[in-house]
């Protein structure tokens, strides 16, 4: 169920607040690029993607005023909804402006060719939802942290260092390193509520936080299996990489300029 | 009797194996099964979507082949009766379909059946590769262009980047030459031609961009001359002979391996970040912003990588808007966020946006790969362990980056001395040893209650901690942003040991103050709390002793709101950050609440009734400031509705006491306020606002 921080960022979204419509590009823009990019395969290239993505953000801002978020469904889900009629129509009009050019007529469901075995494409995207709010709750608390001391979590957590290494490495003792996990601990499930709170319109989707070993209210014995959760997200979320290069006329940009007062800016900066 | 027992409990035992092991059996059997259907299944997709792939493929091959047909007579009818232009768009048109028709047939044959059987990584190179190594070829010139520019001889032309110029190498005339030696230029063989005309698609905005970056440049000499005349615009630069990062990191990588560069390969590397690095500072120290450091920017010819292309170089001073132009992945996040506040260049630190860049570029020379999550990016192949520390630091938080190029540099070049860079200690890094507080033992910022640091961080991003410290004066727009582990790196320059103990002492101050500052917002808080909480008591018991006619369904909901103020106040001193961590953990469900800082709903006014009575509620769990609940009177009070004062007590007590303890977002609260609202004669509007959100509830069949 929607709670008051739900309620609160789908506000901002309806008030076309532009932060908060970064905020979600930067979470979500990536899984869609890639879901896009899955679906596109071979037909579309990194442009069109970055372009779709950026479609289907617009199409999202012009369809947020018509999502209420206490009816169920998963923000997420109702993201991709979108993002599947927004190639489908992409597909449509270039068979239509290039009719025989060699564009082949879209198939959605040759999603399932990406996904592993037993897992279906719906499971997939899931996940990479899952892990993608995890990331988000990473990303916020390296913001919000010291960077000695996120970076101290990094190499004993992230890149699964021993204690004694690390602190050989800074100059420090293992006592030190050992605080300031536990400070960044604290922040990360600090994060991991907020993140899951603005994200999270289900009971089910609370509940994936536990069941993949990230219980927000652990004894202390449960720290190092915390820890442990932790790292193999990190590991299946950075693995899975990117499926549009660079770009220099980003979506980002784009987005920017769709928010932004509704005209583009001319300058320099 | 007692053999039959004995008889029976064998048989029960067999039998129950026997059970079991047909259970077993049958497990085995549906696993078997599940598995083989499931693979029939896959088989079964794979080769359905292979055969309905061939089968578009084909359809599309023959309507392009059929089309190209119907076009062929039309393009020669036009071209026989002399209809040129036409002609020549027929002949697109079949140019067209021949590529389709070509792609199809290349689908048909190659492309379908080795996806088919998993082998559609092969054609990576073929659909990838191929075309992106084509599209860097250098190309002829066309005779037009080669007339273009007076003084240079058009030679060949560069693949165009994203800015919507056309970029041709030249040899300059010798009338050129001289004048580059009267100027001061060194002395080129071949230059590059970088222009704009809007008749090859330049817009307008690209031009104007340019021009101005074209002034920041030139203020380094990096542009040899300037044109703008009629409907185009062209300068002149170095022409650096070479191939582009991105290629050469390809081809070391190629040279390594997949665990990761070899060691003369990272040495090169490393000799690469330092260039970029000092191109980067003399940019600075000019004070410009490149804002476009990527790969593809950076031409290693020789052993050195040169910094190109100043399409977006930037004055660090200027007072334009910043916008998010740039590269998706090595630009800072950051920069977009704040690009889409509005803020003007001057007021970020342009400097620490080309740090994060460079670090990016680091990246990903060291990954073969372009940083896909940030500084959330793994780095997963052969590198010490120092420049991942340098990487992460040049991508960290804008407060935790490093100042400056040469402190990035200074980092590097330490790495480059070590004997074994591999065995190089991050506590060895100049920038660490220099006064990264936050590395050192005593100093563990982390130890500070979870309240005091949540202050700390609230109070610095408040302030945009602009104050933290003072940098090197590089330009202006370059002290935003300083805080955290940066404001530690003003370490002075005396000895460590008294650096250390001044240190200490410094930071005992400091909690100590902090603890009395904590103690004493704690006690005004807690006065505050008593005031306003006595203060509702007062209210309500007013509103009792005056016999106010409320109803039976008032008057319970009166006495509990009593009963809850002495549960809430226990509750209260009872919460934590930890105890508000916890709760939401089955979110209640709420209606839509409007942020605080939203003002009133333009949308929402238009549609109710000017003149309509607005009493104001404030919460009595989480009230609001005085100010902010005067400043709401205001905005609706100039909106032409009419407010309720509050001395009126009636239509005032009566709200409070439905409202009870209740907080703004609980939906049964509202939906008896709402209940109360229909009922009620004397009010059209309640606004119901806390510290936090606002509530605004109108009297059902009012807005129609």
């Amino acid at each position: 169920m929607p709670n008051n921080l739900t309620t609160r960022f789908v506000g901002r979204l309806r008030a076309r607040e532009p932060e908060a419509w970064f905020e979600l590009w930067e979470n979500f823009g990536p899984i869609l690029r890639a879901q896009l990019a899955r679906w596109g395969r071979g037909r579309i290239g990194v442009e069109t993607v970055q372009d779709l993505s950026q479609e289907t953000l617009a199409a999202l801002s012009g369809a947020i005023d018509r999502h209420d978020p206490s009816k169920g469904a998963r923000f997420s889900t109702w993201l991709l909804a979108i993002a599947r009629h927004t190639l489908g129509d992409e597909i449509d009009r270039r068979m239509a402006q290039k009719r025989g050019s060699g564009v082949k007529a879209l198939s959605l469901d040759d999603a399932g060719d990406r996904v592993g075995q037993g897992e279906t494409p719906d499971d997939a995207y899931e996940r990479d939802v899952f892990e993608a709010k995890v990331a988000a709750a990473l990303r916020a608390a390296e913001r919000d942290s010291d960077f000695a001391d996120f970076n101290v979590y990094r190499m004993r957590v992230l890149e699964q260092r021993s204690g004694k290494d690390v602190a050989a490495s800074l100059g420090t003792s293992e006592a030190t390193v050992s605080r300031r996990l536990t400070a960044v601990r604290t922040r990360i499930r600090d994060h991991l509520f907020t993140v899951f709170s603005k994200y999270s319109f289900t009971d089910e989707e609370w509940q994936e936080l536990t069941r993949n070993g990230l219980d927000l209210n652990p004894s202390k014995k449960d720290e190092a299996s915390f820890d442990e959760a932790v790292g193999e997200i990190y590991h299946r979320f950075s693995r899975s990489g990117a499926s549009a290069g660079p770009s220099s006329a980003s979506a980002s940009g784009r987005l920017h300029r769709h928010f932004a007062s509704g005209e583009s800016r001319v300058g320099t900066g | 009797m007692e053999f039959a027992v004995f008889a029976l409990v064998p048989a029960l035992a067999v039998l129950a194996a026997i059970t079991w092991i047909v259970w077993q059996l049958l497990k085995g059997l549906r696993f078997l099964f599940s598995r083989l259907f499931r693979g029939v299944g896959f088989l079964g997709g794979r080769v359905f979507r292979f055969v309905r792939s061939e089968v578009v493929e084909a359809v599309q091959f023959t309507g392009a082949v059929l089309t190209a047909g119907v076009l062929v007579p039309l393009t020669g009818v036009n071209f026989v009766i002399g209809r040129w232009s036409t002609a020549r768009h027929y002949a697109k048109a079949i140019e067209d379909e021949v590529v389709g028709a070509g792609l199809g047939l290349y689908r048909i044959a190659l492309a379908n059946p080795l996806h088919f059987v998993g082998l559609g990584a092969v054609l990576h190179g073929l659909e990838r590769r191929i075309p992106d190594v084509v599209d860097r070829a250098p190309r002829r010139p066309s005779k037009r262009a080669a007339l273009q520019f007076d003084g240079y001889d058009v030679v060949g032309t560069l693949p165009a980047g994203g800015s919507g110029a056309l970029l041709y190498r030249a040899r300059p005339q010798k009338e050129t030459l001289e004048r580059f030696e009267r100027d001061g230029h060194p002395m080129a063989d071949e230059v590059v031609i970088k222009s704009f005309a809007l008749v090859q698609g330049s817009t307008l905005p690209q031009i104007v961009r340019e021009s101005r970056a074209l002034e920041a440049a030139n203020r380094l000499g990096l542009v040899y001359e300037h044109h703008l005349e009629g409907d185009r615009f062209y300068y002149v630069m170095e022409f650096v002979e070479g191939d582009d990062l991105d290629t050469v990191v390809q081809r070391l990588h190629a040279r390594s391996g997949p665990e990761g560069l070899g060691d003369r390969e990272l040495g090169l590397v490393l000799n690469y970040t330092q260039d970029i690095l000092t191109s980067l500072d003399r940019f600075h120290t000019g004070g410009l912003w490149h804002k476009d450091v990527k790969p593809a920017n950076l031409i290693v010819s020789g052993d050195r990588a040169v910094l190109v292309d100043f399409g977006l170089v930037t004055p660090l001073a200027s007072a334009l808007t910043l916008t998010t132009h740039g590269t998706e992945y090595y630009r800072d996040p950051e920069m977009v966020r704040l690009a889409m506040q509005g803020v003007k260049v001057h007021e970020v630190d342009g400097v620490k946006f080309d740090l994060y860049s460079a670090g990016a570029v680091v990246f990903s020379m060291i990954e073969n790969s372009f940083p896909a999550h940030g500084n959330l990016s793994q780095i997963s192949k052969r590198c010490p362990e120092a420049l991942t520390w340098v990487i992460r630091r040049a991508m960290a938080d804008v407060g935790s980056r490093y100042r400056g190029a040469w402190e990035m540099r200074d980092d590097v070049a330490a790495i480059v001395a070590a004997r074994d860079p591999f065995a190089l200690r991050l506590a060895d890094l100049p920038s660490v040893q220099r006064g990264d507080a936050a590395t050192r033992e005593d100093s563990f910022a982390g130890s500070a209650p979870d309240t005091e640091r949540s202050a700390n961080h609230a109070a610095r991003v408040a302030a945009g901690a602009d104050d933290v410290f003072d940098e090197p004066a590089f330009g202006s727009g370059r002290r935003r942003g300083a805080r955290g582990t940066a404001a530690c790196l003003l370490a002075d320059q005396t000895a460590p040991s008294t650096r250390d103990g001044r240190r200490r002492r410094r930071r005992r101050v400091i909690a100590a103050a902090g603890l009395v500052f904590v103690m004493l917002s704690g006690l005004a808080a807690l006065t505050d709390h008593l005031d306003r909480r006595f203060a509702n008591a007062d209210r309500g018991a007013v509103a009792a002793s005056q016999d106010l006619r409320l109803d039976a369904d008032e008057m319970r909901a009166y006495s509990a709101a009593r009963a809850g103020v002495e549960e809430f106040a226990h509750a209260a001193a009872r919460s934590s950050r930890r105890a508000e961590f916890e709760a939401p953990r089955q979110p209640a469900p709420t209606s839509f609440v409007a942020p605080m800082s939203s003002h009133v709903d333009k949308d929402a006014q238009a549609g109710l009734l000017a003149n309509a009575r607005v009493l104001f509620l404030d919460d009595p769990v989480n009230p609001p400031t005085g100010r902010h609940l005067d400043k709401m009177r205001d905005d609706w009070s100039e909106s032409g509705y009419a407010i309720v004062p509050t001395t009126e007590t009636d239509a005032f007590a009566r709200a409070r006491a439905v409202v009870g303890v209740g907080n703004v977002a609980d939906d049964d609260v509202r939906a008896r306020l709402q209940a109360h609202l229909d009922r009620t004669t004397d009010v059209d509007i309640i606004v119901w606002v806390s510290d936090k959100a606002e509530q605004v509830l109108v009297r059902s069949g009012l807005s129609q």
